[in-house]
């Protein structure tokens, strides 16, 4: 099950769109097809937000959506975005109250079982995990990581990240963009690089 | 390593990367993919937490809407109250379980029948402390206890029996196992191996059947007596006292509806 699902045609009939209206409707197990299909993503763009407590984040996340969520009016790419508003604004408070850069993804490593950065570097690029990519995409500058997040793996288009983030489609899909310039230019190649760098600050070493 | 040379980056492949359907096999690509990989369990792993606070929102809406979250200990409280109310419910037809939960409690008397009839709240100004999850955690078995869990004659044996849900009186102790089980789950599941559970997994038909029957279970017989006015976990969880700072919520309007 891929966390992200791109639909940016707006096709309302989608399986999102019929689970968020069943569970609307107090169906159980449709509430559980829409955590499991809107979980994972944006669990992995909070974590690239506040790092460590993106779980808390999320927690609270689903509280505030299950408190709100009869009168949520949309379909599954809306009830997407609309999670991840509910969530980024979670992770802003999280972060104000902990006056604290948002970089480090340093619990991905047990939240997917990562194998440490110095076995990663050893690993082919094919089998490249999730959780490095996602340390990679959160040593992006803020505005960029979201871009890439909200777009490549919470799935949403340029539009509903801009109202995520409150900004013009334009400005996300040139944040995105050089998101993945700087991506492509660091990449997996840098990854193997900084197997030996001890000196940035959100190294594993230096966050445990 | 892969040995191909990236094609350069423009608008256009940069969007079909975003949206996964990027037919290179470019490092870029191969981050990205990577970056929306499969969902792993352990990213899941709060489901059960988000079902309960989903199924009590949606027993009692009204209260859950005029409050908000408490940050970061929302869960360890939710699993403290939901505690509470199982040691209640395991009371209710074993007795000793109301002791543990009675030291606990900081507003015991009235709240204790409604509390004993769902996930209920032992005070709706009182806040009970994580210290309280332990102590309300179920303690082993007295054997009438047991005895009435594992002898609830008509409880679902298997996932999806909600059309053979127990009759009221004799699912409260396994509603209070299966609410003290879930609220385990929210806090980390460290003590499953609690005899208490012992109930529960046989009537659930094994361990990893006990999420999917106790959420049966639940869903099936919501008010296993009558609608308390304190049914819920909403209030405990939630205070007015404890808006969080920063932006004003997002009205439950999906962003959908804005698009023109």
């Amino acid at each position: 099950m891929s966390p992200a699902r791109h639909a940016a045609g707006g096709d309302p009939d989608t399986p999102l769109t019929r689970a968020v209206a069943a569970a609307q409707r107090g169906d159980d197990l449709a509430f559980t097809q829409v955590y499991r299909a809107v979980q994972p993503g944006l669990l992995r763009y909070l974590m690239v937000l506040v790092g460590p407590d993106g779980e808390d984040v999320a927690s609270e996340t689903w509280a505030q959506v299950c408190r709100d969520f009869s009168g949520f009016q949309g379909d599954g790419d809306g009830f997407r975005a609309w999670t991840a508003t509910i969530g980024r604004h979670r992770a802003m408070d999280h972060l104000r109250a902990r006056a604290r850069r948002p970089v480090a993804v340093t619990t991905l490593d047990e939240l997917m079982a990562l194998p440490a950065r110095d076995d990663t570097a050893g690993l082919a690029l094919e089998s490249l995990s999730t959780a490095a990519a996602l340390r990679l995409i959160a040593e992006l500058p803020r505005d960029q990581a979201e871009a890439v997040m909200l777009r490549a793996v919470v799935g949403l288009d340029a539009n509903a990240a801009g109202r995520v983030l409150g900004k013009r489609a334009g400005a996300v899909r040139t944040a995105a963009y050089r998101g993945l310039r700087r991506l492509a230019e660091q990449g997996a190649g840098n990854l193997v690089d900084r197997t030996s760098d001890r000196s940035r600050p959100f190294d594993a070493e230096t966050v445990r | 390593m892969t040995t191909r040379q990236p094609p350069p980056l423009n608008r256009a492949n940069a969007e079909a990367i975003l949206t996964g359907t990027a037919t290179e096999r470019s490092e870029l690509a191969q981050i990205i993919a990577a970056a929306r990989g499969s969902a792993t369990s352990a990213e899941l792993a709060g489901e059960a937490a988000a079902m309960i606070r989903f199924q009590a929102a949606r027993l009692e809406p009204a209260a859950a809407h005029g409050v908000t979250v408490r940050k970061r200990m929302s869960d360890k409280l939710l699993a403290a109250k939901v505690g509470i109310a199982a040691a209640l419910a395991a009371a209710a037809t074993g007795g000793v379980a109301l002791a543990a939960a009675a030291h606990t409690q900081t507003e015991p008397a009235h709240h204790a029948l409604p509390a004993s009839t769902s996930v209920a709240a032992p005070s709706h100004d009182g806040t009970p402390t994580p210290r309280a999850t332990r102590a309300a955690v179920p303690p082993p078995p007295p054997p009438s206890h047991a005895a009435a869990a594992s002898a609830a004659p008509t409880a679902p044996t298997a996932p999806g029996g909600a059309g053979s849900h127990p009759s009221a009186s004799p699912s409260w102790s396994l509603r209070g196992l299966c609410i003290a089980y879930l609220a385990n789950e929210i806090t980390g599941g460290k003590r499953m191996d609690n005899p208490a559970f012992g109930a529960l997994v046989t009537a659930a038909g094994g361990k990893s059947k006990i999420t999917i029957y106790c959420l049966t279970l639940l869903r099936a017989d919501p008010h296993p007596t009558r609608p308390a006015r304190s049914d819920s976990i909403g209030p405990p969880i939630l205070s007015p006292g404890h808006r969080l700072s920063g932006p004003p919520d997002v009205p439950p309007s999906g962003p959908a509806g804005d698009q023109p």
